[in-house]
């Protein structure tokens, strides 16, 4: 009898020891943007200020109750690989994407979120065909390259009318869809470009397109594209034809671009949306960013910022994660972000921020232009 | 009666129930030794099932339970999750649950040693070491998802540090190429200023270059660590980390100051992962030594299931030998046993054939044997047979007593029936001889059974033969047929007897047989059921005769009958001698269609042929019109000289119209047929040719016999007859003429056209009559005639007898009638009009 006891005792004790551990509940949301190649300076903002935003949410106790976990991927600001990277997010089980960067990117991926379920809030498109032709799930805090090609176009026919002006682009989604824009607005003012051409991307040496601009005496060179290959473009022009300028697009956003560029970057005049870290709203942000991650929240960081948190926002209104409430609450609703307070249109695209606005490139890197 | 009724007591029954019983005796002796051995057997085997078996099968049972537990317990070791490890863990409890009542069963059980106190330890021992398995486990768990946490910060801090150099990367890359455009210009060792800052330039970017190297390296020996096996091999490659990190270190003061402070910032968090209580390596070895701890106590599962195991082998062992021990000593018994069954056998049938032998044969079966030869004797009709003495009062003596009463009735029965046959015998046989008629009948193998005399008398008169009971069928008639009896067998004596055999074989209807002496014989003969063959034979000569006679008389008659039938007209004829009409004076009258037709001046024209000559000539004619006419179903009525009478519609119809147009198509091919005939004539030397005319005619006659009672002729009477006769008379040569009663009828056929109207001898109104033409299919298309007719129409039109002018005039009234039709067309016709 006794030794019967002793082993009920026994595996009593064993039995009750094992307990079962509840399962903290998550919230997975994705980071999607070129963390190589020649849009990594741009990639790197997106991904850091989006990134902030989760930390900060998550120090302020989540949404929803419940832990943000994002997970962060390189799409190297080509379409095929943003179609793997949006597989691979599918399968991770995100709910939601911050990016992509690239417009052609977006455009790849956004066909694939649509499929599964996926909010997409791209913090950098701008070719209008994103917003245009994604579905309902697709966002964005950027302005259009509609409107960044007509303020170019007006800019290049109004100061360089009598120039030889040369357009070229990279031939991805965002370069091609800017330098047409600025080409119809050029031509619309009456002025005809001397050469309008493209360049392959992630070049070593662009010795081949300088030779065209010499060919054609260009004073003045409007690149649609990155700003890695733009840098080295205008670096190998310079050299060729010493009184060359740039003029450019949001892409050039970045003090590394005059890493790319060197001193042949100075007085390359860009379009980019305003710079929010002067936004009254933005400064603990800037400032916590600055600190937390050594990093200048510069050109897409706020921006990046910004769309996750529109997003914690509309989750939080509509109370729930599913897609067409939220949805709802983002066409309907509006949002106080880092940014200023912005809401969206019926297709997507971001009401509440001022277009594009005139930066110019000095030797300590760009201002604004008065 | 008592001594009696005692010895029916112990009577067959009570002897054979004391033979079996003997039997049974030794049988039951048997049986007993043999369930004695069984029991023995069965003893053996009942302490190894019951005792050794079970507890062994426990003991295997509980051994591979401990063995599944200790074998579960390393996945516990390999799990990666929290919810994995619970599940492990509960798969575990449940199994060491399972055990639970295994453990009980060994407790209870009883064994000479008792081994429990050691299996308790053990089983609690396992417990307590899966518990701080767990334990162990859940810290691992904790320590993996911390190193986890710390990889991702690496690849973080690798990322962003490679990112930070990447730039330069790019630059270095594209001013390469502008030096090497340089160096292939210009040969010159003097480089220009601007050369010399190119140069500059990438020398400059050189430590950045290293830099990324250096990170990319220690990122790699970082994983490395995580990897690693003993916390020596982490010492080891520990060491070069460090040396890589002060070199990145003091690489990172030369990159631009922007990215150097980013970079600082991400080389501090490489070093915190290199060195230090958080360090991946610090981790490393923690997991390392909770491995190493983790195995420790599984060895010590792994002895306890050993050590189950050696306890199993023990049991099996144990119970193999007393197995081993029961199946000696079952075999001895076994042997023992079967010596004992031999003989109790061998005994029992020794003493069954004893018994039987000595007492139920002598006692039972020698009597019953005397008993039933007696009975098989009486059986075979051998009543004399002698019957054994009754013996003993039992069932067989009172059975011997009743056969001899059996014997002596059956010899009383059988003298009657001996008497009664004889009778019936003599009056069957008085039966037969008295017959007029000859009976015999012979048995199955065909000889004689029994005849009579007249049997004899009638067909073997004279016969030297003896004719008996026993003679065969064959050798009868064969010696009949050699002595010329038999008329038919005359010269052929073999194939008759053969026929005559088959005949008697296989008897069919009663035959005649003739005689040699004129005497006609009527054999029937009869198969009988045994097999047998009767036989009657009946004098039928006077009947024969009278028959022979009536034969000669009747072909006479039909002969004279087909001679008389050439006379007379086939229907006639045939409704005369078919008895469909009675042969007298009678009359009715009938639509009929009749016939005339004569030749032309045949008298004239004939007069210089001779009579033979004419004569053939005439009945050509004759013969071959008459031929025509019976093909076409017509009743020919006379011919008087050259004429024919001929008419349609008695004694048989098809009808007013058919006979009509029958009469009609005979009359076109008779002038067919005469045109051919008047070839034929004019080659045999006739020089005017003979034509012949014909006149019909539909109309009510009066037909039937005419004459007087002893002579009458079938024939017809009437207007319609006169008509037709005068209608022949007014037709022209080659024609033939038809009134408008026969023209109606057949119009729709034959084509006619309109000869005019005679007045005919007798007739007061004029007749219209018309010449046939031919049939309508035999005529051309163009002279077709055209009918057509509705309620309120009728169109006739005779193209073939119509004029040039009537044509155009037919023509004219014909398109004034089918404009107008076309005028009116619309218009609807008014009721009122």
């Amino acid at each position: 009898m006794m030794k019967k006891i002793v082993i009920a005792i026994a595996f009593s004790c064993l039995s009750a020891l094992l307990t079962i551990v509840i399962a903290h509940a998550e919230i997975y949301i994705g980071i999607a943007g070129p963390l190589s190649g020649s849009a990594l300076t741009t990639g790197e903002q997106q991904e850091i200020g989006a990134q902030a935003a989760v930390d900060h949410l998550n120090k302020a106790g989540g949404v929803l109750g419940q832990e943000i976990i994002a997970i962060s991927m390189d799409d190297a600001c080509e379409p095929r690989r943003a179609k793997a990277v949006a597989r691979q997010l599918v399968n991770e089980g995100v709910v939601f994407v911050a990016g992509h960067l690239c417009s052609g990117c977006s455009l790849a991926a956004s066909k694939i979120y649509e499929e599964a379920g996926i909010l997409m809030i791209s913090p950098a498109s701008t070719n209008p065909k994103v917003t245009e032709e994604g579905g309902p799930n697709v966002f964005r805090v950027i302005g259009r390259d509609d409107q960044q090609g007509t303020i170019a176009g007006n800019f290049l026919a109004d100061n360089h009318g009598d120039a030889n002006i040369a357009i070229i682009h990279d031939g991805e989604a965002y370069g091609h869809g800017l330098a047409q824009y600025t080409k119809k607005q050029l031509n619309k003012r009456g002025v005809d470009e001397t050469l309008f051409t493209s360049y392959t991307r992630d070049q070593k040496d662009y010795q081949a397109i300088v030779d065209k601009f010499v060919e054609h005496q260009i004073d003045v060179l409007y690149a649609g594209g990155y700003e890695a290959d733009i840098g080295i473009i205008i670096r190998q022009a310079k050299k060729a034809l010493p009184t060359i300028s740039l003029v450019s697009g949001d892409s050039l956003v970045s003090p590394d671009f005059q890493l790319y560029a060197g001193e042949a970057g100075v007085g390359t005049y860009f379009t980019f949306a305003p710079d929010m870290r002067k936004k009254p709203e933005a400064e603990d942000v800037v400032a916590a960013v600055r600190e937390e991650y050594g990093f200048e929240p510069e050109g897409y960081t706020l921006y990046g910022y910004g769309a996750v948190q529109v997003w914690a926002q509309a989750v939080s209104k509509a109370n729930s994660l599913d897609l067409q409430g939220v949805i709802k609450v983002l066409k309907t609703e509006t949002f106080d972000t880092v940014m200023g307070t912005i809401g969206f249109d019926e297709k997507g695209d971001v009401t509440g921020i001022s277009s594009f606005v005139w930066n110019v490139f000095e030797k300590e890197g760009y201002v604004p232009v008065q | 009666m008592s001594e009696r009724s005692q010895k029916q007591a112990i009577g067959v029954r009570g002897r054979l129930l004391l033979a079996f019983l003997s039997i049974s005796m030794f049988s039951l002796v048997a049986a007993f030794s043999g369930l004695y051995s069984l029991s023995q057997v069965g003893g053996a085997l009942n302490r190894i099932t019951q005792q050794r078996v079970p507890e062994a099968l426990t003991w295997l049972e509980l051994s591979r339970k401990v063995e599944s537990v200790v074998r579960s317990a390393p996945a516990l070791l390999n799990v990666t999750t929290d919810s994995a490890r619970v599940k492990v863990s509960e798969e575990i409890v449940s199994q060491i649950k399972d055990l639970e009542p295994l453990l009980e069963r060994i407790i209870h059980s009883e064994t000479e040693d008792d081994l429990s106190p050691d299996v308790i330890r053990f089983a609690s021992a396992v417990s307590r070491n899966l518990e701080s398995l767990d334990e162990l486990v859940k810290k691992r768990l904790a320590i993996v998802a911390n190193q986890e946490k710390r990889l991702r910060e690496l690849s973080q801090a690798n990322n962003v540090a490679q990112r930070i150099l990447a730039p330069s990367e790019r630059i270095l890359n594209a001013q390469r190429a502008d030096w090497d455009r340089i160096d292939k210009n210009d040969e010159n060792v003097q480089l220009t200023s601007e050369q010399l800052k190119l140069a500059t330039s990438i020398i400059d970017l050189i430590p950045q270059q290293r830099a990324s190297l250096l990170v990319d390296t220690i990122h790699t020996d970082l994983l490395k660590i995580t990897d690693a096996d003993t916390s020596e091999q982490i010492d080891v490659l520990v060491f070069p980390l460090k040396q890589s990190l002060q070199e990145l270190t003091e690489v990172a003061q030369a990159v631009s100051p922007r990215a150097k402070r980013r970079l600082d910032k991400q080389i501090t968090i490489i070093e915190g992962l290199t060195v230090g209580l958080s360090s991946l390596s610090q981790i490393r070895k923690q997991e390392l030594e909770i491995i190493s701890e983790a195995e420790d106590l599984l060895a010590v599962n792994v002895r306890f299931s050993r050590y189950l195991t050696n306890r199993v082998n023990y049991l099996v062992n144990q119970a193999t030998e007393e197995i081993e021990i029961a199946h000696e000593q079952a075999v001895l018994l076994q042997n023992l046993n079967r010596n004992i069954l031999i003989g109790v056998a061998a005994l029992s049938l020794v003493c069954s054939l004893l018994i039987v032998w000595l007492y139920v044969d002598r006692h039972l079966i020698s009597r019953l044997t005397a008993l039933s030869d007696s009975m098989l004797a009486i059986a075979d009709g051998n009543l004399r047979a002698p019957l054994p003495h009754p013996g003993s009062y039992d069932e067989i003596g009172r059975m011997a007593e009743a056969l001899v009463v059996f014997r002596d009735t059956a010899i009383a029965v059988e003298e009657t029936n001996l008497r009664d046959i004889e009778t019936a015998r003599r009056r069957l046989v008085d039966a037969i001889e008295n017959s007029s008629e000859g009976f015999v009948f012979f048995d199955s193998d065909d000889q004689l059974v029994i005849c009579n005399s007249r049997y004899k008398q009638l067909l073997y008169p004279g016969m030297d033969m003896d004719i008996e009971v026993g003679t065969k069928f064959e050798s009868i008639i064969r010696a009949a047929a050699e002595n010329g009896h038999i008329v038919e067998a005359e010269g052929r004596v073999d194939e008759w007897v053969e026929e005559r055999m088959q005949l008697h074989r296989d008897p069919g209807e009663p035959r005649v047989q003739k005689r040699s002496t004129g005497q006609w014989i009527l054999i029937t003969e009869r198969r009988t059921g045994d097999g047998g063959t009767v036989a009657i034979y009946s004098d039928i000569t006077d009947l024969k005769k009278r028959e022979e006679e009536l034969t000669e008389k009747s072909q006479a008659l039909e002969q004279l009958s087909s001679q008389l039938a050439k006379y007379l007209s086939p229907q006639v004829y045939n409704s005369i001698f078919t008895g469909q009409r009675e042969v007298k004076l009678a009359s009715r009258r009938k639509r009929l269609t009749v016939f005339f037709s004569d030749l032309i001046d045949f008298t004239g024209t004939t007069e210089r042929l001779e009579s033979e000559d004419l004569t053939r000539l005439l009945n050509q004619y004759l013969t071959e019109m008459s031929e025509i006419a019976l093909a076409h179903g017509a009743t020919i009525d006379k011919y008087v000289g050259d004429a024919m009478v001929i008419f349609f519609g008695d004694p048989d119809s098809l009808g007013v119209k058919e006979d009509a147009l029958a009469c009609v198509s005979m009359a076109i091919e008779m002038r067919k047929r005469m045109l051919a005939l008047e070839r034929v004539w004019m080659e045999a030397g006739l020089e005017t040719p003979l034509k012949c005319r014909m006149g019909i005619n539909t109309g009510i006659c009066t037909v039937g016999n005419f004459g007087s009672e002893d002579r009458m002729d079938y024939t017809i009477i009437g207007g319609g007859v006169n008509l037709a006769a005068r209608l022949e008379k007014a037709c022209p040569p080659s024609e033939i003429l038809i009134t408008y009663e026969t023209y109606s009828h057949v119009k729709d056929t034959i084509s006619c056209q309109l000869e005019g109207q005679i007045q005919a001898k007798g007739f007061h109104e004029p007749v219209s009559t018309y010449r046939v033409i031919d049939f309508h299919e035999s005529l051309e298309e163009d002279r077709r005639p055209i009918r057509a007719s509705s309620e309120h129409m009728r169109l006739e039109v005779e193209i073939g007898n119509m004029s040039e002018e009537e044509r155009e005039k037919a023509a004219k009234t014909l398109r004034e009638t089918a404009a107008h039709l076309e005028n009116t067309k619309h218009q609807e016709p008014s009721p009122d009009r």
